[in-house]
């Protein structure tokens, strides 16, 4: 079972809902880097039925350097707000900053979503200190906000899922609880889009290691490069995806859009038998 | 001598949704009357006491699947009472010996709307609200075979087996009469003076 500081998570797919508190993020392009806009869009995916918020105050892609303070100041305030509102929402902070996570905890934050592969190791150490949970994500072994440049593996599939095992369990050592702990391939993160592609299609070797698997897939580059389209028109090859990965037992997708994703994650869900229909009369009555 | 008339749809099975909550619950508070054990009755070929299990899997419920299934009358009925249920009998019209109080599980048409499991038959609403009538007024519905079978009425035999059977005048009522999917549902109780 999958619990964050005390809040367990029903054993469904689940929706960990993007919150950017960023001027320049690749989808949302600042549309809520106000911290107005911020929480309305927490009130909006909570209110669609995400079960994590994923806040984050530094964009993926490289781009203006954003120091340690000034993320904190983008996100600590942010935590708080929510966490005044939503005294049991499951809250994420997208950061690769130990300071930045130990500030956030403080504040009541359950998770650190870490996206490049723990550059600083005392992160685990300052997650465990708070009791909280952690994502560990493969990045290609690249430092944070880079991009890859013909990044080639033997086997991706086997890298990601030795380095993945490997951060989880130190995660454990460290004294993150093992069930707040989840592993995340990175598409896109130091791949190329076959690379992600391949990793998709092999989500079963991510799940049979055991720790529950968070996919990042919305909107992604991967996504635009197999169909030819710009962020804006990749619901469809990210829901694609996502379904693909919910049925090979993904069990947390990070996603923009929320309503969409709840749908087709309850839709998959049902044909695998983890969720009953909502109606049942057909042929019944 | 107490009978409790209820569907026989396996949206009624626990495991299949339980079914809407204005049905569930006059199906409730009908077998609630009831004294352990209870007969149940249900059409089923060929008639005589079953033994067997509750089991969804048939209608599509994801669990293992049982050796011995009950028909779908008898399964709906074990399923309700639970470990109130005593003798389980298939009838096929013909009268049986009745002991103690009595379930009897079978449904009206199946033909009552455009989006019915048997489509639109503009003689089936009629047909029902006889059964709810015969019903109401302590008698067991008396159906034409044919126009039973054209209107699917899945409660025809029992009720026939009920009116062979049964002797006595009863105090009755309607505790629920519709068609929400197109089927004609009636729950209804008999309490003997």
């Amino acid at each position: 079972m999958l619990s964050f500081r005390g809040k367990a998570l029903p054993e469904t797919s689940l929706v960990m809902a993007i919150v950017n508190r960023t001027p320049d993020s690749f989808y949302d392009k600042g549309r809520t880097f106000g911290l107005e806009a911020a929480l309305e869009r927490v009130d909006q995916v909570v209110a669609e039925g995400a079960h994590i918020v994923d806040i984050g105050g530094v964009k993926a892609a490289p781009g203006a350097e954003v120091p340690a303070a000034e993320e904190t100041e983008r996100v600590l305030p942010l935590v708080e707000a929510v966490r005044a509102r939503h005294p049991a929402l499951v809250i994420s902070v997208d950061t690769f900053r130990a300071s930045v996570a130990d500030a956030v905890l403080a504040a009541g934050a359950d998770i650190v979503n870490d996206a490049w592969e723990c550059p600083e190791p005392e992160t685990y150490e300052v997650a465990a200190a708070h009791g909280a949970g952690v994502v560990c994500t493969h990045a290609g072994h690249l430092p944070p906000r880079t991009r890859p440049h013909r990044v080639a593996y033997r086997d991706v599939v086997a890298d990601v899922v030795a380095t993945l095992t490997g951060m989880a369990e130190r995660a454990v050592a460290a004294g993150v609880p093992r069930e707040s702990v989840l592993i995340d391939p990175g598409h896109d993160f130091g791949k190329n889009t076959r690379q992600s592609l391949l990793l998709t299609d092999r989500t079963t070797d991510l799940v049979a290691t055991g720790w529950p698997v968070l996919m990042a897939l919305s909107r992604k580059d991967f996504v635009g490069e197999v169909l030819d389209l710009l962020p804006d028109d990749r619901l469809e090859g990210t829901l694609a995806a996502t379904a693909v990965c919910a049925f090979q037992g993904a069990r947390v997708f990070r996603a923009h859009d929320v309503a969409a994703t709840l749908r087709v994650l309850r839709m998959v869900d049902a044909v695998r038998g983890r969720v009953e229909p909502l109606v049942n009369v057909r042929g019944l009555a | 001598m107490r009978v409790a008339f209820v569907p026989s749809a396996p949206l009624l099975l626990p495991q299949l949704g339980g079914g809407p909550d204005e049905l569930r619950s006059a199906v409730l508070q009908a077998i609630s009357l009831l004294k352990a054990p209870v007969m149940v009755l249900g059409a089923g070929e060929p008639a005589g006491v079953r033994t067997g299990s509750v089991d969804a899997t048939p209608w599509g419920y994801r669990a293992s699947a049982a050796s011995d299934p009950l028909p779908l009358p008898l399964c709906v009925g074990a399923a309700l009472l639970g470990s109130r249920a005593g003798t389980l009998l298939a009838v096929d019209g013909s009268a049986v010996e009745l002991d103690g109080d009595v379930l009897v599980v079978g449904d009206g048409t199946a033909k009552r709307t455009e989006k019915a499991p048997g489509h639109f038959d503009a003689r089936a609403e009629e047909v029902d609200a006889g059964i709810v009538e015969a019903l109401a007024s302590g008698r067991a519905p008396e159906l034409d075979d044919v126009l039973a079978a054209e209107l699917l009425v899945g409660g025809a035999a029992a009720w026939r087996t009920v009116g062979r059977s049964v002797t006595g005048a009863f105090a009755a009522e309607v505790l629920y009469a519709g068609a929400p999917y197109g089927v004609g549902y009636v729950v209804a109780t008999w309490i003997g003076s």
